[in-house]
Parts: C-alpha cells; structure tokens; sequence
C-alpha cells in the first residue's frame, strides 16, 4: 500500500495547523510570560489639575536644595544647574541652555537665549524678548518679554504677565492674575483671574427681578421641570427683559442689551450674550459663543466650536468659571476668574 | 415544505443582514475612534461653582470591598459642602452595615447611610428609595467595588453644565487584570467597549450608555422621565433609554476612568453576562416600539444607534437562527437563493463579521498605548465563544422577554482579599 498521499494529506493538516496556531505562539507567551498585565494607568494624575507639573517640580527643587541659600552645582541625577544673577548673569547664545536654570535675583533674563531644561525664578522675573522656556516656576511675578515662548507649563505663585506676540503651549497659570498682552496664542490658562490688558473691565449689574419685563416663552415649549425649558425655535430676549429659568434650544439664542437669564442656556445653534446682559447660570452651544462687550456671564461657558470674549466678565471673585472651547478669541478687556481651555487654538485678538 | 424552505431562506437572510449591520457598525465605530475627531467638550471644565451632589453606593454583602471606597470617595476633591456620601446597604448578611455604621460615626457630616431591611429589593430599589431622601442636583451612583480618583466626582459632574445632559458615564478601568486568562480577556473587552465603542456614539452623537456605576445622572431629568424603574433588571440600560427618548443627552466622559475589579471565574463572568442579558432585552422588550415611533425629535442615526443598543443582547440568537435556516436549506438539499453569492456572505460574515469586533479591541489597546496586551487577542475567541454561549441562554431565558418573579440582588461575586490602602475608616 502506497502511504504517499496519507503522508502528503498528513504534512498538509500539520503545515495548516502550524498555520492557524503562529497568532497564538505570541499569545501563549503573553499568557505566561507577561510583560503588559498590569492595570491601565486609569486617572491621569494630571487631568484636572493643570499645576499639576510646577507642583512635581516644586516638591523635586526643595528636595534637591534649589530653594536654599545655596545653589548646588548638580542635581542628584547629575543634572547641571546654573545659576543666574546680576554678578554672574546668562548672555545670548546661539545654542540653547541644557542646565536648569535658577534665577538668584532680579536681573533681568537677556533676549534670544532658549532654555531647553527647566528653570526656576526666585524673585520677580523680567524675561527679555523672544526667550524661549521649556518650563518656568516663578516664586513671585513673572514678566515674560515680547515675543517669548513655553513649550510646556509656567507657573507664577505671584502675578504672571505675558507680553505681545508671545506664545504659551501647555500650561500657563498663576496664583493671583494673568494678563496677557496682544496677539498672545494660548492653551490652557488658570489663575485667580485673567485678563487681556491690565484695564478693568466694569461688571453689569444684575437688576432685581421686578425691574425686568418676564420673557413670554415659544408656544412650542417642553417643561422638563420646574423653570427648565425645551424648545426647536431661535431665542431672542428683547433688551431689559428677563427668563428666569433654564432653557434649551435646538436653535440659537440672543440675549439683547441689558436682559437678564436666571439659569442656564443651551443652543445647538450659536449663542450671542450682548452687551450689558446677565447670564446667571452656564452657556453650552454646538456653535459659537460671543459675549459682547459689557456682558457678565456667571457659569461656565462651553463651546464646540469656538468662544469670543470681548470686553465682558465670566465668573467673578467669589464664583470660579471656566471657558472651554477648541478655539477661543480674547478681546482687549476680557475678564475670567477661573479658568480658559482651548482645545486646539486660544488667542487674544485687537 | 416549500413554505418553510421559503421561510428558512428569509429568515437566513434576515439574520445574515442583521449581523452584517453589527459588523458594519463595530468596523465604523472603530474607523471613526481611529480617524475622526474626539469630542469631549466637558473635560476641561475644571473652575465652577459645583452643584450640590449626592453620590450613592448601592451594597449587598460588600464588606469585602466597600471601605476601599468609601476611603476613596472621602479623598475626592469635591467641595465638602456640596457633597452628600450615602452608601446605601440592602439586607447584607455580612458586615457590611457595621462597617457604613463604622463610617458614619467618623464622618458624621459627610457619610450618611441609608440601611435597608424591607421594600422592594434590588438596586433600582435601593435607589429610588435614596433619591426620595435626598434633594442633591446631581446623583452619581458607584457599584460598591469601585475605586474613584482623586478628581474624578468633579470630572463626573463637569458635563451636567450643559442643561441637555440628563446622564453620564466615565470609563471603567479593570484594576485586577493580570491575574487569569479571562482577567486579561476582560480587560480587553472593557478597552473596546469603552474606548472604541462608547467614545464613538459620544464623537457621533449617537446614544452613549450610562451604565449604573462610575456615571449619574441629574435629579430634574430623572423625575422627568418617571425615576427609577424598580422593576427592571438591568436600571442603566433602562435609565439611558428613557432619557433618549425623552430628548436628554447622555454623554460619555472617556477621561473619567475609575477602577473596577472584573469577575475572576468564568462562573462569575457566565452569570454576569447572562444578568446584563436579561436587562438588556427587557429593555428591547419594554421601549423598541416607542423608540421606532417616538423618533420625532431624534435623526435617523440616533434612532438606529438605539436600536442597535437595545438588540445587541439578542445578536446570539438570531445568530442561531440563521445557523439553523442554512442547516434546514442544506439538508433538505435546497441550495439557498442567490448560490455562490449567498456561500460568500456567510463566508464574508464568519471571516470579516466575527474579526470586526477583534479590530475594534486591537484599536482600543493601540489608543491606550498598551502595546504588548494586543498579543493576547487570539484568546478572545474563547472569550467570544463563552459569551455567546451565556448570551444564548439569556436571550432564550423567560426573564428576558416576560415579566418574571420579583427582582433580587444580583451582584456579581467580589474577589478581592487584601486593601487597598483603607483609613480604616477611621478619622485622617
């Protein structure tokens, strides 16, 4: 008996069987060798907390004797660390500065240098025109030159001030006020309140209720609970007049001159706050937001698309706000007390 | 005979369409997760005057787990004020309600139990009962083995500023992973669902689904569409479906993760799956009409994303019908309509179908950035097999399409031995 064609038939289930089985030879090994079982790094310990960075490097610089009397010349892991001050200050380059740099006292930061390595300001910072810092934490005000740069976070525990032209990737945040100058590009920004120049802007008053006409709601309108409203029509409140309640739209609404809304609004559609309204409550659109001048917004505002504030209030001393959108345009005047998170592009804008 | 071979050729094609639409589906979720643009509006809403929040923490026999918790939620950033812990104990034979009384004697202003000993039994229940107590706006809700982050209630909570939003869903991060082959198939599983499957319906807005813990949802839209559904078997999937039909959004916050610990024995992983199951079909059962004919308000994407959700519980078993139909066509020696063309759309669904969903877990772990794990995809095959056979089940299970006995407890088994890192639920 010829055994040929049972060898053949044989050697082709076993080369079919090798076959199937070769996604399971990395398998196997995964199974009992692991090299990637742990759990996912869930809750990033970032997210939310955009100090987090100058906090980390904080914590690292007082272990490390930075914040003394004395500066050592290297870190622990062999990091160099240059000192700059008025005897012995930095001066312009062609190439960048690998040290970490800690600034002794208030001489000023020279212009064109670029800090590739974090630095650290002791007293008041005056950077000078177009430096460029991979990450800055400023122990008292910083005062960044026209034209800088921050490629990843700067902190100032005092008041931090940005001057025009300057860009700021990451995060930029202060422990009092940011203000930042003109055509100033932006990603995320945090303090006690932010403004696009250092005038202040007047807040609206909120009048009492009785001095409103009471917006007449679309006939069209869903109660979905107790001043919460649904409607598919455009909004227009008339000037000096007042919604006391909550109110979604699958279209846009106008909040003219000098009205007032005691809640919330949602439009799918875009969202105009004019000058001299109030919105007590949070503004969310698919669309664009604008604030106009003169406007107070209380609660947050969020965007999918892009926020305009012009010389207008959101949040306010006591109540904390954020702006988030993934582009977002400051106007000279633009007041926030909380936070501006831009997505893709925030920029102040004459 | 030639009626039931007619029968058996468009019931075939019925459920080749169906499964083919599932797979179309898993392969544009996947698609749009790799390629299109990521929506998540609320995640960086981190300064605001922060609503009144009551979280709940339904438990029944936790004692194994549910200090971890608390000890966790107690170290949220949350303003204290504004925050309301209730843990919420139902009839537990263990220690558990020693252990709430133990959190709540040291953290009197902040812990507040709610002990239950008769009513309706079951986690709608316990819930409905809690939110008739108290007056928070928000409720979040997490299983009593959950371990929250540090920031995340206020992540929870950030999306309820958009008025529209009635629910919320963050991600759930298997804690337990490296312990077995199915901890491991789990953890792929959750990456897909979530990463993939959720975020997408969030990027296309579609019907993101609450999922009962680790989300919540906002006292104004849950007295809107009628509370909790105390007879229901599955209140998530319930919940999300009626606040969908009733115009609320429910929105996925992917960045929102929380840890969770996934079953540990196929066992426990049958019964969960076949509980999930039953809910879900219930679900399909209950609002499948209203959501085709109340579609009013809604586009067309949506109405089909829902009833995609709703039905995916009973994929196995039109599954098995079509197995079925083709075996009847071939043994009663009729070849099914369209010949060659019908052999490759089975062929095409066995091969493409059943890998749409593979494409959709290796994507997950590609965006996780976890490289070496999507080595372990050939096993999910045994994973899928063994969730067909628990879907099977369910889907023919009298508790899926007909009002049963009355709703129990069922939870699934905990395994966890050691902590976490507890107080001690003593004062810090």
């Amino acid at each position: 008996m010829d055994a040929t064609p049972l060898i053949t038939f044989s050697l082709l289930v076993l080369a079919l069987i090798a076959w199937m089985a070769i996604p399971l030879v990395p398998a196997f090994m995964e199974l009992l060798k692991p090299r990637d079982a742990s759990p996912l790094e869930a809750v990033g310990n970032d997210a939310g907390s955009l100090t987090y960075f100058a906090e980390s490097f904080t914590e690292r610089m007082t272990r490390e004797g930075l914040l003394g009397t004395m500066v050592p010349p290297r870190l622990s892991d062999g990091t160099p660390v240059r000192a700059h001050n008025m005897a012995q200050p930095l001066v312009r380059q062609r190439q960048a500065y690998e040290d970490i740099v800690v600034f002794m006292d208030n001489e000023p930061v020279p212009d064109d240098i670029t800090l590739s390595a974090e630095a650290l300001a002791r007293l008041t910072l005056r950077g000078g025109r177009n430096v460029t810092y991979r990450a800055l934490l400023g122990q008292r005000d910083v005062v960044l030159g026209d034209a800088s740069t921050v490629l990843r976070w700067i902190h100032a525990r005092g008041r931090l001030e940005v001057g025009d032209g300057s860009r700021l990737f990451g995060r930029a945040t202060a422990e009092r006020d940011i203000i930042l100058g003109d055509r100033v590009s932006f990603d995320r920004l945090e303090a006690t309140v932010i403004r696009v120049s250092k005038t202040e802007t007047p807040e609206p008053a909120a009048l009492n209720t009785a001095e409103y006409e009471i917006f007449e709601l679309p006939a069209d309108v869903i109660e979905l609970g107790p001043r919460y409203w649904r409607t598919e029509e455009d909004l227009r409140l008339p000037a000096g007049s007042a919604l006391l309640g909550t109110i979604i739209t699958t279209g846009s609404v106008v909040v003219n001159d000098g009205a007032r809304v005691s809640g919330s609004v949602k439009a799918h559609g875009e969202i105009v706050v004019r000058a001299g309204a109030v919105v007590q409550g949070a503004l969310t659109a698919w669309g664009r937001i604008t604030i106009e001048s003169g406007a107070r917004v209380s609660g947050p505002v969020i965007s999918e698309s892009l926020v305009e504030v012009q010389a207008a209030i959101v949040g306010s001393a006591t109540r904390r706000s954020t702006v988030t959108a993934p582009q977002i345009r400051l106007l000279p005047g633009a007041t926030i007390y909380g936070a501006v998170m831009a997505g893709e592009d925030g920029r102040t804008a004459t | 005979m030639s009626t039931a071979i007619a029968l058996a050729n468009i019931g075939m094609w019925v459920c080749v369409t169906v499964l083919a639409i599932y797979a179309v589906r898993h392969y544009f979720f996947t698609l749009n997760r790799l390629f299109g643009r990521h929506r998540q509006p609320f995640v960086d809403v981190v300064r605001a005057d922060w609503p009144s929040l009551v979280v709940f923490v339904p438990a029944h026999n936790e004692s194994q787990v549910i200090r971890d918790s608390l000890d966790a939620l107690l170290t949220c950033d949350y303003p204290e004020e504004q925050l309301t812990i209730v843990p919420i104990d139902d009839r537990s034979k263990d220690d558990t309600r020693e252990i709430l009384l133990e959190y709540a004697a040291n953290y009197p202003d902040r812990i507040k139990p709610l002990l239950r000993d008769d009513g309706i039994p079951g986690k709608a229940a316990a819930l409905a009962e809690a939110m008739e107590r108290y007056t928070g706006e928000i409720f979040l809700v997490f299983d009593a083995d959950y371990i929250p982050g540090v920031r995340l209630l206020k992540q929870l909570v950030a999306p309820f500023f958009d008025p529209e939003v009635g629910a919320v869903m963050g991600r759930v991060v298997p804690l337990n992973v490296g312990l077995s082959l199915l901890t491991r198939l789990l953890d792929l599983e959750r990456a897909g669902g979530y990463q993939v499957d959720q975020q997408a319906r969030m990027n296309l807005r579609l019907v993101p689904q609450y999922g009962g813990t680790v989300g919540g949802v906002r006292r104004v839209a849950l007295e809107h569409v009628g509370g909790w559904k105390i007879d229901s078997l599955a209140e998530d999937t319930d919940l999300t479906v009626r606040l969908a039909l009733a115009g609320w959004d429910v929105v996925y916050q992917n960045r929102s993760e929380c840890y969770e610990e996934v079953p540990e024995t196929w066992e426990a992983r049958i019964r969960q799956i076949q509980r999930w199951a039953k809910g879900h079909n219930q679900a399909l059962r209950r609002y499948l009409s209203a959501w085709v004919l109340n579609r009013s308000h809604m586009p067309f994407a949506k109405v089909l994303d829902g009833v995609l959700l709703l039905g995916v519980f009973a994929v196995p078993l039109v599954l098995v019908v079509g197995w079925a139909c083709t075996m009847l066509l071939f043994f009663a020696g009729y070849p099914p309509a369209w010949g060659v063309f019908t052999v490759l759309a089975i062929s095409t669904f066995n091969t493409v179908g059943n890998f749409a969903a593979f494409f959709q877990v290796a994507a997950a772990s590609r965006i996780d950035g976890s490289r070496e794990r999507i080595r372990m995809l050939p096993f999910l095959f045994l994973g899928f097999l063994v969730s067909t056979f628990a879907v099977g089940r369910a889907a023919v299970s009298r508790a899926s399409w007909i009002r049963g006995g009355p709703v129990v407890w069922q939870k699934t088994e905990r395994f966890r031995t050691t902590r976490t890192g507890s107080t001690g639920g003593g004062k810090s």
